[in-house]
């Protein structure tokens, strides 16, 4: 390369070389290169309609996802609505309930004082009259004097009345 | 490789600046390295070419993909209908470099690397430069062409001078860097025994290729640059220009533009 010759100073191997460089830039230049860059092209092409499909396609799934969201967030709101009328609807219940049940009561335990109130006096009118009669009986068995019945029946009756009278007074005091 | 470094047993490295009669020889072993690195880039860009379409791209094709791609993005300012031809020049430089700079590693060629030689760094250069001002001059029409460079005219000889200085830039940087990295390989062959001389020589080896890719992306990239430099913007383009039956649509923007939006 370096043969007796000044290196820096060209030879007909330039005309050469120019001939040679030119043949291969001609060659890529129309027959290689232009097949290259149109299938480069064509492909970027691809991709890019790719790319925007798959851009078209994300707005499409983002917009499902908003409504999933709302349709989600609808969902809540009702159910959560629902849910409120329900304990609403629990505690009216249960409020209804109660206080029926409280007048039930109310009218259960009058009922049951009153019933019980009529049988102790029926038992109490019951017991009189059996001690009653129980005393007549002694006193018609009683040797002398003789005893008026009816007028001794009247005064024990009138005795217990009052007794009787005293005592429910003394029950109704607090 | 026939580098030597001094006198002795080669010829000298810095040969006789004031003997420019050498420009009748013609270097063998560089016309070779260029027509075997010309089949490579060929051969790969027909590759490419007939497994374009085919669903799992090669190694092969992901690289031309690749380059071509970088070239499209960095020629972005660029005509649209200008774009192709941008690309083009650009893409076969890069592998046409590199395939140059990478072909003195090849074992079993025994070839040096073409780039290390300043005829075929030039031709490239040359080249690229006439079709960059080429197609500046398709574009523009002449008189366009004139008036960029004579507007101001008081700049003229400046941007004259920089036109002139371009190519030669182009490809001295080129040569430069594979004639230096030439002969570190000779250094280290020379200056070192066979067994010492393994793992310096590996390193350069890797540090080789490195360069030589780097060197071929500068080359392409300045091209492109240059592309852009002398080529008015899109809505400049006139409509009747040579070119214009391949613009695209009103409108119309490529997949790669929408990829990017």
């Amino acid at each position: 390369m370096l043969e007796n010759r000044n290196f820096l100073v060209p030879d007909a191997t330039l005309a050469i070389e120019m001939a040679a460089f030119v043949v291969v830039l001609v060659v890529m230049a129309k027959f290689v290169l232009p097949h290259i860059s149109r299938a480069v092209h064509q492909r970027q092409d691809e991709i890019a309609t790719a790319l925007a499909a798959a851009a078209a396609a994300d707005r499409q799934r983002q917009t499902a996802q908003q409504d999933a969201q709302n349709l989600l967030a609808a969902a809540r709101r009702q159910a959560r609505e629902t849910i409120d009328q329900a304990r609403s609807m629990r505690d009216h219940l249960i409020t209804t309930g109660r206080n029926q049940g409280h007048a039930e009561y109310v009218w259960l335990s009058g009922q049951v004082r009153r019933e019980a109130d009529r049988r102790l006096e029926a038992a109490r009118l019951s017991g009189r009259r059996e001690a009653i009669n129980a005393a007549v009986a002694v006193l018609h068995e009683w040797p002398d004097p003789p005893v008026n019945g009816e007028r001794l029946a009247t005064l024990i009756d009138e005795r217990l009345a009052a007794e009787s009278a005293g005592r429910d007074k003394a029950m109704a005091s607090p | 490789m026939t580098h030597s470094l001094s006198g002795g047993a080669g010829p000298p490295i810095i040969g006789d600046l004031a003997n420019p009669l050498g420009a009748v020889s013609v270097q063998t072993d560089i016309v070779a390295g260029t027509i075997v690195a010309a089949v490579l880039v060929l051969a790969a860009g027909w590759w490419a070419r007939r497994h374009v379409t085919r669903p799992r791209p090669g190694a092969v094709r992901i690289l031309c993909e690749i380059s071509m791609e970088a070239a499209e993005r960095a020629a972005g300012e660029a005509a649209p209908v200008i774009r192709p031809r941008i690309v083009a020049v650009a893409v076969t430089i890069f592998w046409f470099v590199t395939a140059a700079n990478w072909l003195h590693l090849v074992p079993g060629l025994s070839l040096p690397a073409p780039t290390s030689d300043i005829n075929l760094t030039l031709a490239l250069a040359l080249v690229a430069m006439a079709t960059v001002h080429g197609t500046a001059v398709q574009v523009r029409g002449w008189r366009g062409y004139a008036r960029h460079y004579l507007s101001p005219w008081w700049l003229a000889p400046v941007k004259l001078l920089d036109e002139l200085i371009k190519p030669l830039t182009l490809a001295l940087r080129l040569f430069g860097m594979v004639f230096a990295s030439a002969l570190m390989f000779l250094l280290i062959g020379e200056l070192l025994p066979a067994p010492a001389a393994a793992l310096p020589h590996a390193l350069w080896t890797l540090f080789d290729v490195f360069i030589g890719a780097v060197q071929a992306f500068i080359f392409a990239l300045l091209t492109i640059l240059y592309f852009t430099a002398v080529l008015p913007a899109n809505a400049h383009v006139r409509d009747r220009h040579p070119l214009a039956a391949y613009r695209l649509p009103a409108g119309a923007t490529t997949g790669k533009e929408r990829i990017d939006a």
